[in-house]
């Protein structure tokens, strides 16, 4: 009963919005049928408490509050589009990754600087002594050569002169011993 | 002056016939958003929301229909797109006791005692249809309030909604049906029906 084409036309019936012929047929057929009628009335029902349910009363402000937010420049049309907003947007972000690509870059440049020139008190020792070490490096080279030798051939000398250090050895081997009475 | 007169007044910039068109329309517009929002404070937002949005477009109204099917469909949908991102805020559980509401709707539900017996209803019941009209879907809600609140014929909510007098006969009775349903399981408001 419930999906018959009669069933489907019990609101348009109660609305007085069918045709004559649909409307005839219904009247015929809810004549016939009690499920229908007690359908009907059910629907009949429900639409009278739908209609009971009284109107709100409108604020008697309403209009001057809707005046108000039309004088509004953004209420009245003259709204900025929000895709507007995307240029700008975009605008802003390619300049800010330019501000922050330079600035890493400029800290690069500076700090690359600074390495080259640094004065820090190792530094200037290191420059000042660069010839010093240079030059005990090659004696240090020549002197690895007579260690070998120097040591073997002093092995048959007495245990007191024996060199105990290799600044010892090398001091002998260049000027014959470490002079610490200072003359 | 009649609604198309004031429209083109209106599309000349004329605020005092844009104010003759509120006035004349604010109370079914109020309704309508009162009905579909379920509660006064958005009601009143979203009735000054519609006039705006219809005083900004209302250049592009092009007489093709009446203003006020224009003006209706045009609260619907702002009404509906509202309850959508409401809806994705937060789920809404749509009972007028949890949104507290009972009060505020209830006290502009008429009971008239001088109403024969059939057609008093107690306050409970009031509240009970209440709770059943909001538990339908958007759309079934807007199309009981269109013919069975504010009496549009079915040739007017077709222009509203935008379909065809048969899709409106058709969406009204599922409306209407599922309405029933609901106050038939849940209330003893359609006992006794035949015979009333």
């Amino acid at each position: 009963m419930r999906y018959t084409k009669f069933h489907k036309n019990l609101s348009a019936f109660l609305d007085n919005e069918l045709s004559s012929e649909d409307r005839k047929q219904t009247e015929q057929h809810l004549s016939e049928c009690a499920d229908c009628r007690q359908e009907l009335e059910k629907l009949r029902r429900t639409i009278s408490l739908i209609k009971r349910v009284e109107r709100p009363e409108v604020p008697s402000y309403l209009w001057e509050g809707t005046r108000e937010r039309l004088t509004l420049p953004y209420k009245t049309g003259f709204r900025v589009p929000r895709w507007s907003f995307i240029p700008v947007g975009a605008v802003a972000f390619t300049f800010l990754m330019y501000i922050l690509i330079s600035q890493s870059f400029f800290i690069k440049q500076t700090s690359f600087i600074k390495q080259e020139n640094i004065q820090t008190p190792i530094a200037i020792y290191l420059q000042e002594h660069k010839s010093v070490y240079s030059e005990q490096a090659s004696l240090l080279d020549s002197y690895s050569g007579l260690t070998s030798t120097k040591v073997n051939g002093s092995s048959d000398k007495s245990e007191s002169n024996t060199p105990t250090s290799e600044l010892d050895i090398f001091m002998e081997a260049h000027y014959g011993g470490i002079q610490t009475d200072g003359s | 002056m009649n609604d198309t007169d004031l429209v083109r007044l209106c599309q000349n910039g004329d605020m005092t016939a844009f104010e003759q068109l509120f006035r004349r329309h604010q109370d079914r517009i109020y309704n309508i958003a009162y009905r579909m929002m379920n509660n006064r404070e958005d009601a009143l937002d979203m009735t000054q929301e519609i006039f705006i949005r219809a005083y900004q477009k209302i250049k592009d109204f092009n007489f093709r229909s009446a203003f006020s099917t224009w003006l209706y469909r045009l609260a619907l949908n702002l009404c509906t797109d509202e309850l959508r991102k409401q809806k994705s805020k937060k789920k809404i559980e749509i009972s007028a006791d949890d949104l507290g509401l009972t009060t505020d709707v209830m006290s502009v539900i008429q009971v008239d005692e001088n109403t024969p017996e059939d057609n008093v209803i107690s306050k409970e019941q009031e509240k009970q249809v209440w709770d059943a009209i909001n538990s339908l879907k958007d759309k079934d809600r807007a199309i009981i309030i269109l013919r069975d609140m504010e009496g549009l014929s079915y040739e007017e909510i077709s222009d509203v909604l935008k379909c065809s007098l048969g899709r409106v006969k058709s969406r009204l009775h599922e409306a209407r049906q599922k309405l029933k349903d609901i106050l038939e399981t849940n209330t003893e408001l359609l006992i006794g029906g035949e015979g009333h």
